[in-house]
């Protein structure tokens, strides 16, 4: 294949699609709006695929550990994800034992799961937040500072923790973040600046 | 070895076992702590409020099973909220599990309160694509759910006959653990100007201020305790009012033992420098 084909023609496939949404985007053009929309579509149905291409990725990578290690622990793995699926698809997702199967094993299980973070965060807090300096005292101070206001209990162990938990959120964090927020949206629109002219290469060959 | 030592060596059970004791108290003796309520509780509710009879909200359940520990109470409190101002309600997700997070918390208040399926809610269940998904369904709700949660042709139900795209929608709900306020803002609010609202987790909250505060976010519940305050709002206390006095302990005992940790850390410090 020459290399226009290989690069060229992918370039400005990515050039004209982007350009297509962002005029779509500030515009009110029937017509562009129309071939945006179809163009978002083709987003998803790409991305419903990428949930498959993960799902044969999880099968293959247990099996291997089945076929290698005996693993008890993959086949369990393997059988719940395509038990799940098989209940899914015979019997609609809206089933009572669909409904069953979730209720019962997957929500305790989810929720266990979340809970054992609590756990694991006082063990990493007692070990890690040391105020070896300056700065890491003020991190501490402020950390505590937001969890006891987000605390009913807190307004009455630390009186005025309140206005200065909102202090703290409304002032020092907001400006952080918007920080933050703003340099993610100049970096976006450079991306989008880059595509839009053919200068983002990184997927097509070289 | 010093007791600073000791207690800077302490077993990881002892916390375990300090953790899940101060948590599991409230539960055998409930503390029913007062709570102030915060302005962004106060102006959740009353958006919600101002909404009529026969309104369509979207609802996005962008939560796993997980997050609904945090955020189960707020779920429960908005269906009841919504169901007893008769606003019908279209839900959609952003995560695979959110459509069960629907069916599990929100859809049994909404059957108790006689709605029916299809004319006064639809659950259409996950979509892949986040970002685009969210743009998508702005514009053309039903070339995105060509089928419901349930297998149902979309096409026919009447309620999404009516509410195809963003302007039938008076408002969107995001329960979040995740990014997708920031994709309602973007895609709803700044695009066409359909208020949304967001209910994010605890560690979300800070990351989606800025957005509540430029007004891109309408209004916003500051994770569990945000939740609390919203079911005390609508006058029925219920999960979140439950799970917030151990939710007090339990930040308690993180903070005792970050104290602890430090108490230890400059005690050692200081014997060093002596020595």
């Amino acid at each position: 294949m020459s290399l226009i084909n290989r690069r060229e023609i992918p370039i400005a496939i990515g050039v004209a699609a982007c350009t297509l949404v962002i005029a779509s985007y500030f515009t009110d053009n029937a017509s562009l709006a129309s071939a945006s929309g179809s163009l978002q579509l083709w987003g998803i149905i790409i991305a419903g695929f990428a949930t498959l291409l993960g799902l044969f990725s999880y099968v293959a990578y247990n099996g291997r550990q089945i076929v290698k290690k005996r693993s008890v622990y993959s086949g369990v793995a393997v059988a719940s994800a395509l038990g799940t699926i098989a209940i899914g698809l015979a019997l609609s997702p809206s089933s009572s034992q669909y409904s069953w199967l979730t209720s019962n094993i997957l929500t305790p299980l989810s929720m266990s799961v979340g809970s054992f973070i609590g756990f694991f965060i006082v063990s990493a807090a007692f070990r890690t937040f040391r105020a070896r300096s300056l700065e890491a005292g003020i991190v501490l101070a402020a950390a505590a500072m937001i969890m006891l206001k987000n605390m009913p209990v807190g307004e009455y162990l630390l009186p005025g923790v309140l206005p200065l938990g909102n202090w703290l959120n409304d002032i020092v964090s907001l400006g952080g973040n918007r920080g933050f927020t703003i340099a993610f949206a100049v970096g976006a629109i450079i991306a989008g600046v880059r595509q839009i002219l053919g200068f983002e290469r990184g997927r097509v060959a070289k | 070895m010093s007791a600073l030592e000791r207690l800077a060596k302490m077993d990881r059970r002892v916390m375990y076992w300090a953790m899940l004791l101060l948590i599991a108290l409230p539960y055998a003796v409930p503390l029913g702590l007062p709570m102030q309520i915060s302005t962004y509780s106060t102006e959740f509710k009353t958006t919600i409020d101002a909404l009529a009879p026969g309104d369509v909200v979207l609802v996005s359940m962008d939560i796993g099973l997980g997050s609904v520990s945090e955020l189960g109470g707020g779920i429960i409190a908005l269906a009841k909220q919504l169901s007893a101002q008769g606003v019908k309600v279209v839900a959609v997700s952003t995560v695979a599990e959110g459509s069960l997070v629907f069916d599990q918390y929100f859809r049994p208040v909404l059957t108790s309160a006689g709605y029916g399926y299809g004319v006064d809610y639809v659950n259409l269940g996950y979509a892949a694509g986040d970002e685009t998904m969210i743009a998508s369904i702005a514009e053309n709700m039903r070339e995105v759910y060509s089928r419901d949660y349930a297998g149902n042709d979309a096409a026919s139900l009447p309620l999404l006959q009516a509410a195809d795209d963003y302007s039938a929608y008076r408002l969107v709900v995001t329960f979040d653990a995740g990014t997708a306020t920031g994709f309602y803002a973007r895609q709803w609010q700044a695009k066409y100007g359909t208020p949304v609202l967001s209910v994010p987790t605890a560690v979300n909250f800070s990351y989606f201020y800025p957005l509540y505060q430029a007004g891109s976010v309408e209004a916003i519940l500051n994770g569990p305790r945000g939740c609390a305050e919203y079911e005390q709002l609508i006058g029925a206390p219920g999960l979140a009012n439950q799970g917030i006095d151990a939710l007090s302990m339990g930040q308690l005992v993180v903070i005792a033992f970050i104290v602890l940790g430090n108490v230890a850390f400059v005690g050692e410090r200081l014997r060093r420098r002596k020595q």
